[in-house]
């Protein structure tokens, strides 16, 4: 039993003052209607006298003490906020799964008043009400009133992706140290046993749950692209799962293709593979009939790498070596002069061949203290470039130790800020007489190196909710509205169109001009995986509330009040 | 006069007083010693009504003697006569405070009573002498009778004042000590004697008279119609009492006047008296009637 208006201590003393002052009231002498009569000789024999002009008279009326001290305490504790029940200490937070599985049927308005009827019969000051869609949202602090809850909750629909409750918990469990905490989810989570075990011993975790899934269901729950099994540069293959009996439709940039792509379709049917694709970042859509259970799978949307060609121009008199493997490389368009298609030019240090765009520029060993001296944007960690660049740029494939040994000078690289992107590389080491061109990752490093400068990054192959994202740090805006920062990963909570609102720099892995787009992806959400969350116990109004008993005080006193006035009336108490 | 409950032209009222006419107060004897008047005497003498014969003693009036008998069986017998003298009838209204208290004073209907029980005295030629009391006592008229003392009564009934506190005690104790004839008491009277009903036993076995009791009641006294937490006030003695009444102390309080009244009518029957309560917010008259319903009150 607690306050919540009052700390304990404050309540009792009130209390007590409260009945020592009723008590101090009761002995003090009532201030008589002056009546004379006839004679009082009979008054003498049949009244409960007192010493007339004393302060206090005997203690009178005990019944009547009573009765006005239990109105007073009711009121006095209902002022103080009386709570019973033994979760009176505990907080307690509801996790409103918000998630795609809860859009099918009418299960999540049947969440929301699950909660609401929950969160009702709660502690005002210690529940929280969180909503743990795409978007974890917290719906209802602690002091809030509960009437709040149904009208933030008025508009709110389930989300195009997984389930974060077990997210959700696991930073409540993080921030919340070990204060106790009933957790409530209401609808469905996807903690493992596991997962439950590892919560601390002061998080009780209950559930209330939703209508079991009826419906049948069919959704994509896979959708991604990796490079053309063809070898055509400019093309990718695109991977497509499906569940259910349904057949999938694909557009590029909201137009259908207008020569279809040549697909496999594996032999149950769940399995779309997509040849040649031609990748110029578009963005490919694809679809299914829809009508079923769930409409949040039924597309999935992926931006293709943009494989254009790369336009190259090299400056006349640069080793041949470069041009050679450029030539064969059929992402690369090499040309002599530059012009507006121009993304990189290949040049010697100190030449204004191609003015400020990327350049892979020559040097002799004089000219640069590294073989290798990458020029980054500014505002860029270059030990990070460093550590980024030395595998993306195939240098880790270099016999490094040979060629210095044949160099006479040790081959390093180096990274320092620089007004546009650029790549030095000793002259010398281009020659022939050393194995570095004739090394099998010569070509991979032009490739990468020409790749990099023109700001060309092979993306992730699929982007699914709620899987983390590797990117550089920075700022994505949902086709929603909502702007998000990061730090080098980012987590897409909801499914649809992202843009990048910030530049993509050089170290980071850019995804693409456009942007990127998510897709729900999530075969829990579909139905097809069930079953690996862990049983948790019901949760039941009367057992994890500390229920509220200001209203039922407050009606007893009325009672109370009414009883006293009857006695009043019939003057069975003065 | 300014606390006069009632005026001597109102007790002396013709309706009031034709009223009352047939009213009579009978004694079967009275004692010695009055004038002569309409009640039977104790004393046996000239009177016109033969009543015995006794034997001749020396010194007895020859006169007497029945020579009719003597002639026949040769021994002398005096012949008796019955003696009619008057009752000496004592009034004594109760004029301590309460009597005068509130709107509609006891005193108007006690006095009115006593008014007219001393006119079916004075009509029948018994003497009636006035004593009011309340702490003390007062002989406001000597013992006298003839109508003609009716108005001169009703004048000393109408000038009575509010006296002090009822002390039967002492008020009554003085009139024994007084040695009037024996006669016919009547105490007019609330009986709120603080020392109760105890005190008003102990004053009035003393008295060597017969006894009526008028005790002038009204409804309020058994069924007081007061509520709340008051502070009483005695309106004879002054005396303050918190009174907090409820249910159970009114329940008290009418056992306590139950007992009260239980022992004036004990009081009554112990010594002979006759009672009658007079509700003092009704007629006088016919409460009394219940006095005379035989025709006459025989003491």
């Amino acid at each position: 039993m607690s306050f919540s208006n009052l700390p304990l201590v404050w309540g009792l003393l009130g209390a007590l003052v409260i009945a020592g002052m009723l008590y101090l009231l009761q002995r003090l002498r009532v201030r008589h209607r002056l009546v004379e009569v006839e004679t009082t000789l009979f008054w003498q024999q049949a009244m409960e006298e007192s010493r007339a002009r004393v302060l206090v008279q005997r203690f009178r009326h005990p019944w009547a003490y009573i009765l006005i001290l239990a109105i007073a305490l009711l009121l006095w504790l209902s002022v103080a906020g009386l709570r019973g029940g033994g979760n009176a200490q505990r907080d307690h937070v509801v996790l409103l799964d918000g998630s795609a599985a809860m859009a099918i049927g009418e299960r999540f308005p049947e969440a929301v008043s699950l909660a609401s009827d929950y969160v009702g019969a709660l502690p005002e000051d210690a529940r929280t009400v969180v909503l743990c869609g795409g978007r974890v949202r917290t719906v209802l602090r602690p002091g809030e009133e509960s009437l709040l809850l149904a009208r933030r909750l008025q508009d709110a629909q389930p989300e195009a992706s997984p389930n974060t409750v077990a997210r959700v918990l696991q930073q409540f469990a993080q921030v919340r140290g070990n204060r106790p905490i009933t957790v409530c989810v209401v609808g469905e989570h996807s903690l493992s046993a596991g997962e439950l075990a590892l919560l601390p011993e002061s998080i009780e975790v209950r559930q209330l749950k939703v209508s079991e899934r009826t419906e049948t269901n069919a959704g994509i729950t896979a959708f991604g692209v990796r490079p053309a099994a063809s070898g055509k540069w400019h093309n990718v293959d695109v991977l497509l799962e499906v569940v259910g009996p349904a057949i999938p439709d694909l557009q590029l940039d909201g137009v259908a293709f207008a020569n279809a792509p040549e697909v496999t379709v594996s032999a149950d049917g769940s399995h779309y593979h997509f040849r040649d694709v031609p990748a110029h970042g578009q963005s490919l859509l694809a679809s299914l009939p829809g009508g079923d259970a769930l409409v949040h799978d039924d597309h999935a949307q992926f931006v293709l790498p943009d494989r254009r060609p790369i336009t190259v121009a090299v400056q006349a008199g640069v080793a041949d070596v470069l041009r050679q493997v450029l030539t064969a490389d059929a992402g690369v368009v090499l040309q002599d002069t530059v012009d507006a298609e121009t993304r990189v030019v290949i040049r010697s240090v100190g030449s204004d061949f191609g003015g400020q765009l990327p350049a892979l520029e020559l040097s002799t060993m004089e000219q640069a203290e590294d073989a290798f001296l990458v020029f980054h944007p500014p505002g860029l960690d270059p030990d990070q470039v460093l550590d980024d660049l030395y595998r993306g740029l195939g240098l880790n494939e270099i016999d490094a130790m040979s060629t210095s040994a044949a160099l006479g000078r040790a081959v390093t690289m180096g990274a320092k800020p620089g007004t546009s992107k650029r790549l030095w590389v000793w002259q010398k080491l281009l020659h022939p007489d050393y194995d570095f061109v004739n090394s099998r990752s010569f070509p991979l490093f032009v490739g990468l190196s020409i790749r990099w400068l023109a700001g060309f990054e092979a993306g992730p192959d699929q982007i699914a909710v709620g899987q983390p994202l590797s990117l550089a740090d920075g700022a994505v805006k949902h086709e929603g509205g909502q702007s998000r920062a990061f730090s080098a990963s980012f987590v897409p909570g909801l499914a649809g169109s992202y843009s990048m609102a910030s530049d993509v720099n050089a170290s980071g892995v850019a995804v693409g001009s456009k942007g990127f787009a998510a897709s729900l992806l999530d075969p829990h959400s579909t139905g097809v995986i069930d079953g690996f969350a862990a049983p948790l116990p019901a949760a039941t109004t009367a057992t994890a509330s500390g229920y509220d008993l200001i209203t039922v005080l407050l009606f007893l006193a009325l009672l109370l009040l009414g009883v006293e006035w009857l006695l009043f009336r019939t003057s069975r108490i003065p | 006069m300014a606390n006069a409950v009632i005026t001597a032209k109102e007790l002396f009222d013709p309706a009031f007083l034709d009223s009352v006419s047939r009213f009579r107060i009978l004694a079967k004897r009275v004692a010695r010693g009055g004038v002569h008047a309409e009640q039977r005497s104790r004393h046996m003498g000239s009177g016109m009504e033969f009543r015995d014969y006794r034997g001749y003693a020396p010194g007895d009036d020859l006169r007497a003697i029945d020579w009719n008998i003597y002639r026949r069986l040769g021994r002398l017998f005096l012949r008796l006569f019955e003696e009619f003298e008057d009752l000496p009838v004592y009034l004594a209204p109760d004029v301590s405070r309460s009597m005068f208290h509130g709107n509609q004073p006891r005193a108007h209907a006690g006095l009115r009573a006593a008014f007219a029980l001393a006119a079916a005295a004075l009509n029948h030629h018994d003497s009636v002498g006035l004593f009011p009391f309340a702490d003390e006592l007062r002989v406001a008229l000597k013992p006298r009778s003839g109508r003609v003392r009716m108005m001169r009564m009703a004048q000393a009934l109408a000038a009575q004042q509010p006296g002090g506190t009822t002390d039967f005690a002492k008020s009554l104790g003085k009139f024994a000590r007084l040695g009037m004839r024996s006669g016919l008491l009547i105490v007019v009277s609330d009986f709120f004697d603080p020392g109760g009903i105890e005190a008003v036993r102990e004053s009035l076995s003393r008295q060597r008279h017969r006894l009526l009791l008028v005790q002038l009641t009204r409804k309020t006294d058994q069924f007081p119609d007061l509520s709340g937490d008051l502070l009483l006030r005695d309106c004879e003695n002054g005396q303050e009492h918190d009174v907090s009444v409820t249910p159970d102390v009114l329940a008290a309080y009418r056992r306590a006047y139950e007992s009260f009244e239980q022992g004036l009518h004990k009081l009554a029957m112990s010594q002979q008296a006759g009672l009658v309560r007079v509700d003092v917010d009704e007629p006088v008259v016919p409460q009394l009637s219940t006095l005379f319903e035989s025709g006459a009150f025989v003491v």
